[in-house]
């Protein structure tokens, strides 16, 4: 992705119009730049810089929706540090982030590996990549399907005689769950993309690895792995994004929407923002939801800096 | 030089503005008294909903004012919270009155309807006032800028009460709060489970402890304990007392397995198909697990047990929850949708509720259904109190029941359970200075 | 790596290998492969078990929509006997219908307009016709970064000024406007990947630079907008959050909010979960024909654009 690759790539790619040898016909490509780019722009600076800006200001203030703007300085982001359900959001977005992300990764490498060379591959393939286009409540709704007490997976378990079933949608459990669920659905996704890149390596050096005597770990440590890495990176930026997106999957998570919202141990960063705004619940403080809104992009922000860091290895060339 | 490139740009735009103009004129109603906009907390398929909507039909033709109703669902108060800062209000809403007091009536964005209940429903004789029982509606918090209590036309009246099977000769209704602890260890001997309880449904786990607090303590423990900011409330006596005997329940293995793993409805049809003896829950139950009970199944209540023998008054009185209608400040067409809640309650459309809905209405007058017989007996016969009292959906979701579902999960001791929800509560109200 | 190809082009195709002169053809003996098998084996046998749980799962789905509630937790595994078409009218009842035509009114023309937006503009930021190409290429990815959550309130109150809050061409904006990084970001990689020399042709022959965008380069580029098409239908058709604030009246609502309504009111019903399936279903075939019929596009999309 351009985040991590646009450095590189200044200098080549198709026809740049150089300024010294300015046709008139490269006057008159010129002249389209600015009609062509200006409507997506716009939209742009309605939908994202606008907005950024409109919510950086609110979370500086204290307000209601309905009443003057009051400035508060910091104690928008004061509130949210001594709010504990903010806390808890905020650590389950992370803990999607990473629990989740090593769980995709690592299995999505797995995957790769072993269907690099097998038979139907790409049937495979298109199964286990459907769920990404599918809206995540349906899982959700399956969810409380497949683990209520009475459910589909505790039927089965006492037919091969477990008695004592987990209280999968408890309190304890149903976090753990819900994370497990987003792997199954997740993973597909990035066998996709890291399948492409390791189709691009040449299959040569897995045959010389292998004459040397290299086993799987070993061809996938010193090959797979390096050669993709720079994808690899991509993906982890992208999960991120995405992580910190989770919002319909916990929303209707064991099939319920009610008033009460999701129990507040599932929230995610996305669910604090909507149950706070629009959950009638009291006046509405538009000030700390903003905030909380402006530090979920903070999150995305360090931690693709973070990751961009820590990855960064020089180019493998083959 | 052409300029396909940039019409076709400024094509596009021109679409978008012509798009969004459109949108400008075709949303928001008028204010014309001709029409009005409502929104329901009821989905259309629900038999609240086929009343209201025929009222509606009859409405319209006999006043020729149209209304525009929106099934909104139980969710309606989160679709109407952000109305009330944009203007584009619906003319009348309802709900049950926790529901609607964080969103329309703690910062006073309710209209006062002392009106609707001077004047006669329509085609009657007599103020609205004198054929509902008004003392219902006593427990109701006034609007904040000295508005009353009448911000709401209650239409429903709902009593949490201790649901069983007639038909089940092995279960009869405990008097006393002992009386149902043997029976629970009764049907513990025959391997049979005594309670079943949807775990993820906060307040109605909560009324075995808002019902036994006021039993032990007497009315208003539970009140101030969840009002007053200081979080003293919750060291009342009485409240520990309540706590350890709901941990009691618990620890002796009362309650249907997966409980605190359940997603509701799972319990309450599980108590519907005779699972469990009993099930305490509002007066909706019979309607809501109709589809799963099993043959023969003779729908009782039975009146939350005392706790303190001999003590009667408001100690034992029986909770309520209104469900009713309210007019938000900022409505247009407010003397439209204050027309149609009179012509609503107007006993002979309010029966619906009532014969074709399954519910106890305000109206004495009208004959509660077959199933609710005793309950309504009940609310009229002894002193009402407010179910939950003054909690609000965000003080439940934050507070309460983080710190009360690990009691009723047996996870925490009493101790454990009011060291937790004093903590919370104190962060809860200092979020809110 | 490699400059990016069109989206067309096969992933899975590997680079040629063109063995050395005088050496075997690399392929492996059947001792090589049983060395590696026993893992891998193991491997092979829980990837198609994941496969046919998955597939199950879905076609579980689709009969179980069929079927009585009461019937479907009684016996989970059985078939539906007789098939039931009412839980589909119960559905339907409860405002799919409308609410279909909604989500595919929304999204086809939000979908189509970002495209038609984000074509010109990707082609002038690919061929860097401005000194501020690069910088402005490069807010644009940053765009992609910024969570839906982040926009909602700010966006709604913006919406509540010009009244396009509860109206669906508000909504239709909306998805215009968040889809533009993406599919700016999409299609700039993609004109990337188009060489210039027909272009450089076109003009040698006195066409417009307009009328080479329109003529030449467009046609050339079907392909790579149909995917940027397809890839926002699918995301619109799946939003949630946005519609779930933004839209209050039942004729205004798109297929996530109805499931979500519905799963509402099927609880205080009495859990029917057979309604619910049928909710469920009519929300994932439209998604599942598309991915029938297009799936290596789909994913080729998704995935291809971003690997690179």
């Amino acid at each position: 992705m351009a985040v991590l690759t646009a450095g590189r790539r200044e200098g080549g790619g198709p026809p740049a119009l150089s300024r010294n040898r300015e046709t008139p016909l490269a006057i008159k490509r010129r002249r389209l730049f600015w009609p062509f780019v200006a409507p997506s722009l716009a939209f742009l600076a309605l939908f994202y810089i606008g907005p950024l800006l409109f919510g950086i200001w609110t979370s500086f203030h204290r307000w209601d929706g309905f009443s003057a703007m009051e400035w508060n300085g910091l104690g928008s982001y004061r509130a949210l540090i001594d709010d504990p359900f903010f806390r808890t959001s905020m650590l389950n977005t992370f803990k999607i982030l990473v629990f989740v992300g090593l769980a995709v990764f690592v299995l999505a490498f797995a995957l790769t590996m072993v269907l690099r060379e097998m038979a139907g591959k790409k049937f495979v393939r298109a199964v286990i990549f459907f769920p990404h286009i599918v809206n995540a409540m349906v899982f959700g709704v399956l969810a409380g399907f497949l683990f209520n007490p009475g459910g589909l997976v505790n039927s089965a378990l006492s037919a091969m005689g477990v008695q004592d079933p987990p209280k999968w949608l408890g309190s304890d459990n149903i976090f753990p769950l819900i994370m497990a669920t987003m792997v199954c659905t997740s993973t597909g996704f990035y066998v996709a993309i890291i399948m492409a890149a390791v189709d691009n390596i040449p299959t040569y050096l897995y045959e010389d690895a292998e004459l040397a005597g290299a086993g799987a770990f070993r061809k996938f440590w010193h090959i797979t792995l390096p050669l993709s890495w720079d994808v690899v990176t991509v993906c982890a930026v992208l999960w991120t994004i995405s992580s910190v997106k989770v919002f319909e999957l916990v929303l209707v998570f064991g099939g319920t929407f009610t008033t009460n919202g999701p129990p507040i141990e599932t929230w995610t960063s996305a669910l604090y923002i909507y149950r706070n705004a629009f959950a009638g619940s009291d006046i509405p403080q538009f000030g700390v939801v903003c905030a909380a809104g402006i530090t979920s992009l903070v999150l995305v922000a360090v931690f693709t800096v973070v990751l961009r860091r820590l990855m960064r290895r020089d180019p493998v060339e083959y | 030089m052409s300029h396909t490139g940039i019409r076709t740009a400024a094509a596009a735009v021109t679409a978008v503005a012509v798009l969004a103009s459109v949108a400008g004129c075709g949303s928001g109603g008028g204010s014309d008294g001709k029409s009005l906009r409502y929104w329901s907390m009821w989905t259309e398929n629900e038999p609240q909903a086929e009343v209201l909507k025929s009222a509606i039909k009859d409405f319209t033709k006999d006043t020729g004012i149209k209304v525009d109703v929106q099934w909104q669902g139980r969710t309606v108060m989160e679709k109407l919270a952000p109305t009330l800062t944009t203007g584009k209000v619906p003319d009348l809403v309802d709900q049950s009155d926790d529901k609607m007091y964080p969103t329309l009536i703690a910062s006073g964005r309710a209209k006062d309807l002392s009106g609707v209940f001077d004047r006669p429903a329509t085609g009657e004789k007599g103020p609205l006032s004198s054929k509902l029982k008004m003392s219902y509606m006593d427990y109701l918090r006034e609007l904040p800028d000295g508005g009353g209590k009448k911000w709401m036309v209650p239409y429903e009246v709902t009593s949490v009460n201790l649901w069983y099977d007639g038909a089940d000769k092995s279960v009869k209704a405990p008097a006393t709060w002992d009386d149902l602890l043997d029976t629970c260890a009764q049907l513990k001997k025959k391997d049979r489970a005594c309670i079943s309880a949807d775990g993820d449904q906060p307040v109605y786990i909560g009324w075995w402890l808002d019902y036994l607090a006021d039993r032990i303590g007497g009315d208003g423990v539970m009140k101030k304990a969840i009002t007053d900011k200081s979080g003293k409330g919750w060291d009342d006596p009485a409240v520990k007392e309540a706590a350890e005997k709901v941990r009691e329940l618990v620890d002796k293995g009362y309650l249907l397995k997966g409980f605190d793993a359940s997603k509701y409805p799972e319990q309450q049809n599980r108590w519907a198909e005779g699972k469990a003896a009993f099930n305490l829950n509002g007066s909706w139950l019979p309607t809501e697990t109709a589809k799963f009970a099993k043959k023969g199944f003779d729908v009782k209540a039975a009146p939350f047990p005392s706790a303190v023998p001999g003590k009667g008054g408001k100690r034992n009185a029986t909770d309520v929850r209104l469900f009713g209608f309210a007019v938000p400040k900022q409505a247009k067409n407010a003397a439209a949708a204050e027309k149609f809640i009179s012509y609503f309650m107007a006993k002979k459309r309010l029966d619906g509720i009532a014969s074709k809905a399954g519910n106890i209405t305000p109206r004495p007058d009208i004959e509660a259904p077959p199933v609710l017989k005793d309950v309504k007996e009940q609310l009229e016969s002894t002193p009402s109190r407010e179910q939950m009292p003054g909690s609000v959906t965000d003080y439940v979701d934050k507070v309460f029941y983080p710190a009360y579902k690990e009691l009723f999960f047996g996870e925490a001791t009493p101790d454990q359970f009011l060291a937790k929800i004093k903590k919370l509560h104190t962060a809860y109200a200092k979020a809110r200075r | 790596m490699t400059p990016m190809t069109p989206a067309t082009a096969d992933p899975a195709t590997p680079p040629a290998h063109v063995p050395q002169p005088g050496q075997a053809a690399p392929r492996r003996s059947r001792a090589e492969r049983a060395r590696v098998s026993p893992v891998r084996t193991v491997g092979i046998g829980l990837i198609w078990l994941f496969v046919a749980l998955s597939l199950g799962l879905l076609v579980w789905m689709l009969l179980t929509s069929l079927r009585d509630s009461r019937a479907i937790f009684a016996e989970p595994w059985s078939l539906p006997d007789p098939f039931k078409l009412s839980n589909y009218t119960t559905a339907f009842d409860s405002g799919f219908g409308r609410a279909a035509f909604n989500s595919v009114l929304v999204s086809g023309s939000a979908a189509l307009v970002s495209v038609v937006l984000a074509a010109p503009a990707a082609y002038a930021l690919s061929r860097r016709l401005n000194r501020l190409a690069g910088p402005l290429t490069m807010l644009f990815v940053l765009g992609l970064g910024v969570p839906g959550q982040v926009l909602l309130i700010p966006v709604f109150f913006m919406l509540t000024e010009v009244d396009l809050v509860d109206s669906l061409p508000g909504l239709f904006l909306v998805y215009v406007g968040i889809a533009m990084p993406f599919t700016v970001f999409l299609l700039t990689g993609f004109f990337r990947g188009l060489p210039g020399e027909l272009e450089e042709a076109a003009a040698l022959d006195g066409a417009s630079p307009a009328r080479t965008f329109w003529q030449i380069v467009l046609p050339l580029a079907r392909s790579g907008l149909i995917t940027a098409f397809i890839l926002q239908l699918i995301n619109n058709w799946n939003e949630t959050l946005f519609a779930l604030s933004l839209m209050q009246s039942n004729d205004n609502f798109t297929l996530p909010l109805v499931l979500a309504r519905f799963i509402g009111e099927q609880q205080y019903k009495g859990a029917d979960w057979g309604g619910m399936f049928a909710g469920l279903c009519l929300i994932v075939a439209p998604m599942l024909i598309m991915y029938g019929w297009l799936s290596r596009r789909i994913i080729t999309g998704m995935t291809l654009g971003i690997g690179k």
